[in-house]
């Protein structure tokens, strides 16, 4: 811990602190929704400097907050009233919490006094969040805000980032103190022993057919570069998760793709066949490993994680680093002779490259996808909601930095689109900003074209529409003998006149050849832009590697 | 496999149920429970018991930000020497 104060000659209420709390982070906006326990902290934002965007459901503004972070690697901040204000959050501060996202989430809560007493919108929002925090706070003296506050910016982004809560009574952000005395945490990173570093050196010196598995905590590590170094220096080859999209460059000769479910074949081969996995801020997550006791069968592990929990939690690791993943995936360079590996991996990637050549006239999602993200370079954010669609970017979205890819991996929040490009275009407002949502997903959070609309916000919406829960749907057609259930979406709204209602010019694609004026469109419209693309309704993501099977026994790809 | 486990931890609001929440949010089930507070501390010993292993626990506990060490007793040992009967120590 360190001493600093803060210290003040003249009182402030407890919201006055926590804005100046807010400020000293350097938090220059907030994502939020008034309401009566929250008031005086709206009192004060009147005289403060801090920027605030009125999403129109706290949903939004926790998602919102989420997307800021990533697109920023700063602290993402929500706020919301007490009672529905802060439940409403709750999903957003759960998809922070999976993606491991730094976030602060403050909540107003009824008077100390009546707390536990079932008062008007009061729940116990701290009780309720548990399970998805990295931490949480219920301030009960105004003197405790400003270090309260501090202390969970400091938490949020320490070690494995996640979201902290605040929960702050109405009495204790309107009591006037003199002083807020603050205690300032500091956090230490685990400091690898040598001889776990040696023998790690010796797993990847002893092994013919090494593999990197790559997932979100190599950019949350800041160690996109340290990865590309390591493969450059050694040759060796890499699969990444969805959250890991982006740390190996798209054009790598040995990036063999995404693992798992939607995965590319080449990359499900090379981790079945390998003998060493090198996991690389990833934590076997479902989606990615298939039927976890027959996920890389011959490989030994290494595993490098800063959160130690992560380490033999799912698969056993022969040696485990939980140290700073930037500087241990640098100390692991060496010499490598594994040639034979490296023509088997590039003649898998060859022979299991993605198609675009699908027949028709109609939109096939893939190359819209491909041939969008190429036009657009490094310019673009894509922000991706829950399905079908998510699948396709992840398939076929170009991009070099894992920060231009903003997708729920963990919790698989449909909604999170909108609103994640929202905050998405204040972290870097002079990106070109792209939401790819589903019919089903976009109705999630459809209310906030109103807040594209109100603050001018220049992001770009391709709605890639099916007419029905297009994911659900292939799942029923495969594996519940096309019984189709509450699937259907035919009489979707027009989405382009409903855009055009909330203000954002739209228009509709519907053939093949309409697509490169459309792409024109998006990379070049100023302002918002809502693109309507109807697809067909029984297209599939392949592969798909069924529930409960191996990744080695994909469908929908040559063996 | 019931194991035993001492954690200490701050006395700090909701402090003790994010330990307890975790112990079964994880897969583990609580055989036992005792808590001792003091001014600023509470010291809490546990028997666990659950197919899944005790260390992945701990370090589950040991993340949470009020939790200041986690200690698993050692694991039982089961001894047969010639001629007489298991006994576990």
């Amino acid at each position: 811990m360190d001493g600093s104060n803060a210290q003040s000659t003249t009182t402030k209420t407890g919201a006055q602190w926590l804005l100046h709390a807010l400020e000293a982070e350097g938090c220059d906006v907030l994502f939020g929704y008034p309401g009566g326990a929250i008031m005086p902290v709206y009192d004060a934002l009147v005289d403060s400097n801090i920027k605030h965007i009125l999403v129109r459901h706290e949903q939004a503004a926790a998602l919102a907050a989420d997307g800021y972070a990533r697109a920023s690697g700063k602290v993402g901040v929500c706020l919301a009233t007490s009672g529905p204000g802060a439940t409403n959050l709750l999903t957003g501060i759960a998809n922070a919490y999976l993606d491991s996202v730094p976030m602060v989430a403050i909540t107003g809560q009824v008077q100390t006094g009546v707390m536990g007493t079932d008062a008007f919108q009061e729940v116990d929002i701290f009780g309720m969040s548990l399970p998805v925090v990295k931490h949480s706070f219920i301030v009960r003296r105004a003197e405790d805000v400003y270090a309260t506050v501090r202390n969970a910016f400091a938490i949020a982004r320490s070690g494995r980032p996640g979201p902290v809560l605040i929960d702050l009574p109405k009495d204790v952000a309107t009591t006037k103190v003199a002083a807020s005395m603050a205690t300032l945490k500091t956090f230490h990173t685990t400091v690898e022993e040598p001889e776990n570093i040696t023998q790690a050196r010796v797993l990847i010196a002893e092994a013919k057919r090494p593999l990197i598995y790559v997932g979100g905590g190599v950019n949350m590590g800041n160690a996109e570069w340290a990865l590309r170094s390591l493969m450059r220096s050694t040759g060796l080859p890499a699969v990444w998760t969805l959250k890991g999209l982006g740390a190996v460059e798209a054009d790598a000769p040995f990036n063999l793709g995404m693992l798992g479910m939607h995965g590319n074949p080449a990359a499900n081969f090379a981790v079945q066949d390998c003998d060493l996995l090198i996991v690389a801020g990833a934590r076997f997550d479902d989606r990615a490993t298939g039927k976890l006791s027959t996920f890389a069968p011959k490989a030994k592990v290494l595993h490098l994680d800063i959160d130690a929990a992560e380490i033999s939690k799912l698969r056993n690791a022969d040696v485990g680093l939980s140290g700073k993943i930037c500087e241990n995936l640098l100390a692991l360079a060496q010499p490598s002779n594994i040639s034979e590996w490296q023509k088997k991996c590039r003649s898998m990637k060859t022979l299991h490259a993605e198609r675009y050549d699908a027949p028709g006239d109609g939109v096939f999602a893939p190359a819209l996808l491909k041939q969008l993200s190429e036009a657009g370079g490094n310019k673009v954010i894509v922000t991706s909601d829950v399905g079908q669609h998510q699948m396709w970017v992840a398939q076929h979205w170009r991009v070099n930095r894992t920060a231009a890819h903003l997708s729920s991996g963990g919790l698989g929040t449909m909604g999170y689109g909108l609103p994640a490009a929202i905050g998405a275009q204040y972290a870097k407002p002079n990106a070109t900003v792209i939401c790819v949502s589903g019919d089903g997903s976009i109705m999630m959070n459809i209310q906030e074209l109103a807040t594209l609309k109100r603050y001018g916000i220049p992001v770009k919406i391709v709605l890639l529409d099916n007419s029905c829960l297009g994911m659900v749907r292939q799942w029923q057609e495969l594996f519940f003998a096309e019984r189709y259930s509450e699937v259907d979406l035919s009489d979707n709204p027009d989405f382009a006149v409903l855009a055009n209602a909330f203000g954002i010019p739209s228009f509709t694609v519907e053939r093949r050849d309409q697509v490169p004026a459309a792409i024109e469109r998006l990379l070049n419209d100023e302002g918002s832009l809502f693109c309507h693309v109807k697809i067909n309704p029984r297209a599939n993501v392949w592969p798909l590697v069924p529930p409960g099977k191996s990744n080695g026994e994909m469908m929908g790809c040559a063996a | 496999m019931s194991r035993r486990l001492e954690i200490t931890l701050a006395a700090t609001e909701g402090a003790l149920i994010r330990v307890l929440g975790t112990v079964e949010r994880r897969g583990y089930s609580l055989s036992s429970l005792h808590v001792e507070k003091d001014k600023s501390n509470m010291r809490v010993s546990m028997q666990i018991e659950s197919d899944r292993d005790a260390n992945v626990l701990c370090r589950q506990l040991d993340r949470l930000f009020d939790v200041q060490n986690v200690v698993l007793e050692a694991e039982p040992v089961l001894i047969v020497a010639p001629g007489f009967q298991a006994t576990w120590l």
